[in-house]
């Protein structure tokens, strides 16, 4: 069986974590995607860690990660050589991807032949028109805009992004779902679809903001999710070895951890049935919660309370996570071969489909210019004036 | 079984129609799944929800709780997650515990594409409906199945809200304030953001996997995979250089400044950045002190900065204490650097970028009113999305979808009374 995306044709420019997030899923489900690598190489490769710390264009763990299985070009998408070259790569795709900056993103889909080219979807952080469309922003800019950092941070102290470029990759999985979405539609309806994509406007219209719930109820609250001393228990709290994470406040889920802990009679008990009465009862229902989890680890806790249907979950880190025994028994992360650096594990398929997903190394650096340039019917005299020029390197 | 059931509602033709062909059962209520959804039904996707009746659905509280806002209509009507995630959807309330209700819910899995089934694992087959049974029914029919942990593995049957979902990636550890508490670390719902967009991805490739096999497929999608890929550069830290990540707060290890700094109201923030010389230069024109930037200063290279981190953070924050919001962030954008409010949720509002750009969307709805709702996460042309529906009523279309199934009207009136149908909770 063929990958289901097998024959379909995308083209990344950009050389940010956000492109090569984008067709990422395209490749790793049977795409062919070529990779348009900035002449100094792109943030995508640029950015650490690095395998044993050494700075490299080919070993940055993002690069890793996010390019498999891409066809690579270098081109200087700035000169007018470099600009015919990409146009006829574009010219044989369904998709172009771009993140640039608006005015060379704006050159780029001039490019495109508007009858017959592909569609395109155009990254930028506040989109290709308006007022503030010509920001410098970065990662972070970009989520203080969307309400979410706001909420990430306790009253009077500084608010917080959340790890670095997981909102990076966010824009980029936004920009795969409706990229995928617009082929599928040109498939059907021969309408070539431009898509102009704010990555502020794909994070603020996610489901994970406190708009909806401003200006449907007019309260803002602080991330919903975080210890509370009030309505318990949710949030991290210690254990025997490290931390879990709890969501049951709610009646039965709070109901069944009381008969979890072994104290089924603390579901009738005045101090906690009643919600202002439990807000005053913290203290000392942690009387009974915490020697239980004193005794146990987290993966304890988190097995016993689930037997009991309690959410409950452990807090752990990169060493546990890869070891985790459903991630083993789920095959949740991978192996590829990596020229440089051999064996290395990165993460498996976002969604299994029978044996729809497959990941191959990245590529070297330009490794298939001549590949792609023979492909395209340039002569080997037209390659060698693109290479002199300094449109391809 | 071709009915198209969008054509017997008055509708804005001009909308976005690149899925039109896709139809899509919802069987699901909260955040992830909904919202993906709605996605797809954004871009002309034939979706139709199908909600628990006569037991009322987790969104759908039937008193009034913290999520229902105030005003006319039953509290189930006016919750924040069913208005969020619900959009440009019709709406069936079933019986699946009634004979006549699987009846109905057979012949829709014989008009879907696709059924996206955001319950915890295990409940759709105890109605009787496993995927060997719904294939069964119609062998071009694909199907996802989404719990937290997916549908197979020793964490089997476990269920989770995006926050402990979260705590099993490795990402909360690394989140919040190093010189805080881990207990006061955050939950967040960040896979509930990050999953919608891989049900939508999911949906599309299992549409092509169709078109070739010309048969239906299963997907297992894990809340926690559909993320997990956003950690790589933790992940490969670990393996390669085994370093745990620290918490980093708002600090970038390879470039100075990247913070957050309170302005001269205590409760504005704001964010700066200059990752490179150029836009270093910026910030100390900005700030009046070109000389920072001079070649013979230590901090007009990034080693200098990085060795200065501290001070040249303490400098900013006092520069900045003195300024109000608004008067820095000119001043800065001015400059090329990068900046921005930390903005809370009316603070969306003031952001005249997506005013210029229309993004915000004014919906009318029975119960609530007229609201102005955060807009779609991309723009399209020429076809241009649009909210052309409201989360629907409970049952809202209960007798446009049956009589499209071909049930008669006697039918239709028989599940009414025998609360195999029904627009009203009571339980």
């Amino acid at each position: 069986m063929e990958q289901p995306l097998s024959g379909i044709k995308v083209v990344e420019i950009g050389g940010t974590i956000v492109a090569a997030s984008a067709t990422k899923q395209f490749t790793d489900f049977g795409a062919q995607v070529i990779k348009i690598d900035l002449p100094d190489g792109g943030e995508i490769r640029r950015t650490p860690p690095f395998y044993k710390d050494h700075p490299s264009l080919e070993t940055g763990a993002f690069h890793v990660a996010l390019d498999t299985g891409k066809k690579s070009i270098v081109i200087d998408h700035t000169s007018n050589s470099g600009k015919e070259v990409i146009s006829r790569i574009c010219q044989d795709s369904q998709l172009v991807i771009i993140n640039l900056p608006v005015e060379e993103t704006k050159k780029i889909i001039q490019l495109i032949d508007k009858e017959l080219g592909p569609s395109t979807v155009a990254i930028s952080p506040h989109g290709l028109e308006g007022p503030y469309s010509h920001r410098t922003e970065n990662e972070m800019s970009i989520f203080a805009w969307t309400t979410r950092m706001e909420r990430h941070g306790h009253d009077g102290s500084e608010p917080l992004r959340y790890g670095p470029h997981v909102a990076d990759i966010q824009v980029g999985a936004t920009a795969a779902a409706v990229g995928l979405s617009i082929i599928w539609g040109q498939d059907h309806d021969n309408i070539r679809r431009d898509v102009d994509l704010s990555s502020i406007e794909a994070l603020a219209g996610n489901v994970d903001t406190g708009y909806v719930d401003w200006v449907l109820l007019g309260t803002q609250r602080k991330s919903g999710m975080g210890r509370n001393t009030d309505n318990y228990p949710i949030g991290i709290y210690e254990c025997k070895d490290g931390y879990v994470m709890f969501a049951a406040t709610l009646g039965p889920q709070f109901s069944r951890l009381c008969e979890a802990i072994g104290h089924p009679e603390l579901v009738s008990d005045p101090r906690f049935n009643d919600p202002i009465e439990k807000s005053k009862h913290f203290e000392a229902f942690m009387k009974y919660l915490d020697p239980w989890l004193s005794i146990r680890t987290k993966k304890e806790v988190f097995k016993e309370m689930q037997e009991f249907r309690v959410m409950v979950a452990p807090v752990v880190n990169m060493s546990e996570v890869v070891e985790d025994e459903q991630a083993v028994a789920r095959n949740s992360f991978v192996e590829i071969e990596h020229n440089q650096i051999g064996k290395t594990t990165i993460h498996g398929a976002p969604f299994k489909m029978d044996d729809s997903w497959k990941a191959l190394p990245p590529p070297e650096f330009g490794v298939h210019t001549t590949e792609i340039l023979k492909k395209l019917s340039y002569s080997k005299e037209e390659q060698i004036a693109l290479f002199k020029i300094g449109a391809i390197r | 079984m071709a009915i198209t059931m969008l054509n017997n509602l008055p509708l804005d033709t001009e909308r976005c129609l690149a899925l039109k062909d896709i139809k899509i059962i919802d069987f699901a209520e909260v955040f992830a799944a909904p919202f993906g959804i709605s996605l797809m039904a954004d871009m002309g996707a034939e979706v139709i929800k199908v909600e628990s009746f006569p037991r009322r659905s987790l969104t759908r509280p039937i008193s009034v709780d913290a999520r229902v806002a105030d005003g006319p209509g039953p509290a189930y009507e006016k919750t924040a997650p069913q208005t969020q995630g619900n959009r440009n959807k019709l709406f069936l309330s079933l019986n699946l515990n009634d004979k006549d209700g699987k009846e109905i819910f057979t012949r829709l899995i014989k008009w879907a594409d696709i059924i996206i089934d955001g319950y915890a694992a295990g409940v759709i087959d105890k109605l009787g409906f496993s995927w060997e049974q719904i294939h069964k029914i119609n062998k071009n029919i694909n199907m996802i199945s989404m719990p937290a942990w997916g549908v197979d593995g020793p964490y089997t049957g476990y269920t989770a809200l995006g926050s402990l979902v979260e705590a099993s990636s490795g990402h909360v550890i690394t989140r919040g304030n190093s010189k805080k508490p881990t207990e006061d670390i955050l939950g967040t719902i960040q896979t509930d953001a990050s999953a919608p967009l891989e049900v939508m991805f999911a949906t599309i490739a299992s549409m092509y996997r169709k078109k070739e096999t010309g048969n239906g497929s299963f997907i297992d999608l894990s809340h926690l995979e559909a993320f997990a890929w956003y950690l790589p550069g933790m992940l490969s830290e670990w393996e390669w250089n085994k370093r745990l990540p620290k918490q980093l707060g708002n600090e970038e290890n390879d470039f100075v400044p990247h913070g957050c700094f309170v302005t001269s109201n205590p409760d504005e923030w704001v964010v700066i950045a200059a990752e490179n010389d150029n836009q270093w230069q910026g910030l100390c024109k900005a700030l009046l002190k070109e000389n920072f930037a001079k070649i013979e200063h230590p901090w007009s290279s990034i080693i200098g900065r990085i060795s200065n981190k501290t001070a040249i953070n303490e400098w900013i924050q006092q520069e900045v204490q003195v300024m109000e919001r608004s008067e820095i962030i000119d001043l800065l954008v001015k400059n090329n650097v990068i900046t921005a409010p930390v903005i809370n949720a009316p603070g969306l509002l003031t952001n005249e970028q997506l005013t210029s750009r229309n993004w915000w969307q004014s919906v009318d709805h029975k119960f609530l009113g007229n609201r102005l709702m955060s807009g779609f996460l991309w723009d399209i042309k020429p076809d241009k999305q649009k909210w052309y529906l409201p989360a629907g009523l409970l049952g809202e279309h209960n007798e446009l979808i049956l009589k499209n199934l071909g049930f008669s009207k006697n039918e239709i009136k028989k599940f009414n009374a025998n609360q195999v149908i029904g627009n009203e909770y009571t339980q």
